[in-house]
């Protein structure tokens, strides 16, 4: 899926200090490191993940509980990525050393013996801090089965204007 | 490293959104959010700016709400994120249903003006492994 960047789009004339081959470059860079965190995380490769979050990352898991950077890695240790897809990415440039990246995932992972599977909207918000690229925050919001397109519109779910009936997990 | 100064403006900021929402204010919420906001809603699905606008017309009317658990991540000097959760009551055809999720919004701060850009919705269940 195209970013949000054409040309007259107000961030991008405000950040007309990169070119879009720098741009493309960008975009390119940080959802290869998305994906590592990714693969990361299949091979149980804990300190390549811890490596790839920022000191002070947190994040909002499918579920809608806040975990701190500590409480993700321990949660690695109990849930196994067995396999994951992803697609449709979106790159939200806020500054040059400052990134929005949506896509959405599906996932089959196991804990307790059990298998899941499922697919969610997800966000990284990436930071540059001493020349390197780290997830400062990440959020996840299951998508409802049967939703597909991410781009079908209906704006009566969304969030800030209207929230979806409480509902158990499924 | 957040001033409180920060901290309970973009706070002030976040409940007036939800104000200008409750009383369907459409220039209010359009001035809050910056150009090129979009938003993932509690569905999973994402929206833009026009969207959320346009949905905003035709809303279920928001009861009532209330905002807890207020936390600040500062990104940068320009950029912050804001989380909490929100219960919000709406009447739906007569009938008024409630719903409770995790939220953030990321602000940008341009020319003096902080705006919102990004915003993110996760329904709470219970649970909270997977």
């Amino acid at each position: 899926m195209a970013h949000d960047l054409s040309s007259g789009h107000p961030h991008h004339q405000r950040l007309n200090i990169m070119t879009s081959e720098e741009l493309k470059e960008l975009e390119e860079k940080l959802i290869a490191k998305e994906r590592s965190i990714f693969a990361a995380q299949k091979r149980r490769d804990f300190a390549a993940v811890e490596a790839a979050l920022a000191q002070g990352f947190r994040e909002i898991g499918g579920s809608g509980h806040f975990f701190s950077k500590a409480q993700v890695l321990d949660r690695l240790k109990f849930v196994h990525l067995l396999d994951y897809w992803l697609e449709c990415f979106r790159l939200l440039l806020i500054d040059p050393t400052c990134v929005i990246l949506t896509y959405i995932i599906t996932v089959e992972r196991r804990y307790k013996g059990r298998q899941y599977f499922n697919r969610s909207h997800r966000s990284s918000i990436w930071a540059e801090r001493n020349g390197s690229w780290r997830v400062i925050f990440h959020q996840a919001t299951p998508l409802q089965e049967n939703e597909t397109a991410s781009t079908e519109v209906e704006p009566s779910d969304a969030a800030l204007t209207e929230d979806i009936p409480f509902r158990e997990n499924t | 490293m957040i001033s409180k100064e920060l901290e309970e403006k973009l706070i002030a900021k976040e409940r007036s959104i939800l104000a200008a929402l409750k009383r369907r204010d459409l220039s209010a919420v359009a001035t809050a959010l910056a150009d090129g906001f979009h938003e993932i809603g509690n569905s999973g699905k994402s929206y833009s700016k026009a969207e959320i606008l346009d949905a905003l017309k035709d809303p279920a009317a928001i009861t009532d709400y209330s905002l807890e658990q207020f936390r600040l991540l500062r990104v940068s000097a320009s950029c912050m994120i804001v989380t909490y959760i929100a219960t919000v009551r709406r009447r739906l055809q007569g009938k008024e249903e409630a719903t409770r999720a995790y939220r953030s919004s990321t602000w940008i701060e341009q020319a003096g003006s902080w705006r919102m850009i990004f915003h993110q919705g996760t329904p709470i269940t219970r649970d909270s492994i997977l």
